[in-house]
């Protein structure tokens, strides 16, 4: 091991882990919001982006995904997975919202996520998202579109079926294999 | 939506976690769902694959004033921290906790009845610090010996509820002072916050009067229409109150912009606010969000494009500088 690798690993172990931060910031202490704010700004940010396709507006829903931290650290606790993954779910679906002009709807706040892995640490997270890309790249055109469409653009299975022309029945299908393959995929 | 099996079919599990249902179909799944397990577990599955799913976006960095932004929200929202209450109080407050309200009310088993037994201590640090006292002991024959046990344990059990009266005396009177200091400085910046936002309100309400003084032109001369401003700064804190008047109406689709022009020629000017001047053009920027201990040599303002900019357009409508005054 050379002394970067060292320093990396040195620099990974003293991290402080996502429930320690959480528990930081329950006790109200900015510091370590501002840490977890390092930590995922960049996903949180990039999910908006990618929804909103407006900086402006894709910084509006980062503000707003972590002050909803701030205020209720509870609404995430350790035994529903990533952290992370989390983050990025709640931001697509609050990016959404805002695309549709909806009221804020969160089922995901109640589930349990499994954990694809500590996206706390950074090196451990960039290797599960180029994971992630070389699977999503895989995957049949057809199936990957449709899943961006229902994912990053919101469209219902409905819309999607009537801009693509295909049934809906296939539509619905295409969106599950994508994620079946995914999964299948990241294991 | 229900397959053969009487569960939520799969595909539709997907749509639920991507929220693309409609709300009486979400209804209905959720009805469904709070009584399935296996739909439950298959659902957290779909989240955890649209968890991976998002991550596969191109990263991009938030702008470099998104960090402070939040930074000052966060300041201002300071949590309350709840005091924990004193241990003698624990016991009850277990056994009469409200269920978790994710679970239905019939689900919880009611709680045991409280009930204590003859012999057990009403007060619990009691019970705890003289367990020894209590304790079962050997049967005594002699019963004078039994006397004395007896009449030394009364006074060993009238000692340590002295004691824990004394205790529970001092933490009342340090949580009372406690108390007392909170509300004295909650008083005082209740007035600083009051006192503030009235000056905030003078400073910003277009209802009230605002006059520029100056020295009296000579007679015959015509008063000074040129836009002029006033901008206080402190560098410590970022706060900056701007305050300017004569400015001339700006077209449509265009605003006026400040920035802060840092000390350091090598950095950009910060863009610290778009503003629009009243009827009589009068404007003000009060406490844009900037970055703390930026050094500024001057201030400036240009026209943008309505919505701002992040870089000034030329020219510079405004500009003063610490040694200039020229602002």
């Amino acid at each position: 091991m050379d002394r970067d690798d060292q320093v990396l690993t040195t620099a990974t172990q003293n991290a402080p882990d996502d429930a320690a931060l959480l528990a930081r910031v329950q006790r109200g202490e900015e510091q370590a919001m501002a840490a977890l704010f390092d930590r995922y700004s960049r996903i949180v940010y990039s999910v908006a982006l990618r929804v909103m396709r407006d900086a402006a507006s894709a910084e509006d829903i980062l503000q707003e995904i972590f002050m909803q931290v701030w205020r209720n650290p509870d609404g995430f606790i350790a035994t529903r997975g990533s952290l992370g993954g989390w983050l990025a779910v709640v931001t697509r679906n609050r990016a959404i919202d805002s695309l549709r002009r909806k009221k804020p709807t969160e089922v995901v706040e109640e589930m349990s996520l499994p954990a694809p892995g500590n996206l706390g640490d950074e090196a451990e997270r960039n290797l599960m998202m180029e994971k992630a890309r070389v699977v999503i790249a895989r995957l049949p055109a057809e199936q990957r579109k449709t899943l961006e469409m229902a994912f990053f653009d919101g469209l219902t299975h409905s819309e999607i079926a009537e801009m693509t022309g295909d049934p809906l029945g296939t539509v619905k299908t295409r969106i599950r294999s994508a994620l079946l393959t995914l999964r299948k995929g990241m294991q | 939506m229900m397959n053969t099996a009487n569960h939520i079919s799969p595909e539709d599990l997907a749509l639920i976690a991507l929220q693309l249902l409609s709300e009486d179909e979400m209804n209905d799944a959720l009805a469904h769902l709070e009584h399935c397990e296996a739909c439950r577990n298959e659902l957290a599955a779909l989240q955890g694959d649209l968890a991976v799913f998002a991550m596969t976006s191109e990263l991009h960095t938030p702008p470099a004033l998104a960090r402070e932004r939040l930074m000052k929200r966060v300041s201002k929202e300071k949590k309350v921290v709840s005091i924990e209450r004193p241990q003698q109080q624990e016991r009850p407050q277990v056994q009469e906790r409200a269920p978790e309200r994710t679970l239905p009310l019939d689900a919880i088993p009611p709680p045991p009845p409280v009930t204590f037994a003859p012999e057990e201590p009403i007060l619990n640090p009691r019970s705890r610090m003289f367990a020894s006292y209590e304790a079962p002991e050997e049967p005594v024959r002699k019963s004078g010996r039994v006397l004395s046990i007896a009449g030394w344990t009364g006074w060993a059990i009238a000692a340590g509820v002295a004691v824990v009266a004394g205790l529970q005396f001092h933490q009342r009177e340090t949580l009372q002072n406690s108390l007392d200091s909170t509300k004295a400085r909650l008083t005082a910046s209740t007035a600083a916050t009051d006192k503030a936002e009235e000056v905030l309100r003078t400073l910003t309400s277009q209802g009230d009067m605002q006059v520029n003084l100056h020295i009296p032109p000579p007679e015959g001369v015509p008063p000074s229409t040129l836009p002029e401003a006033h901008a206080a700064y402190d560098q410590a804190s970022g706060a900056l109150v701007f305050v300017a008047s004569n400015l001339l109406p700006v077209p449509q689709g265009k605003t006026y912009e400040l920035w802060v022009l840092p000390a350091d020629s090598k950095a950009a000017p910060i863009p610290s606010g778009t503003f629009r001047p009243d009827e009589r053009g009068n404007a003000t920027v009060i406490m844009p969000d900037i970055p703390k201990g930026v050094a500024a040599q001057g201030f400036g303002v240009t026209m943008e494009n309505a919505g701002g900019s992040k870089t000034p357009t030329l020219p510079i409508i405004l500009s003063g500088t610490q040694t200039q005054q020229g602002l």
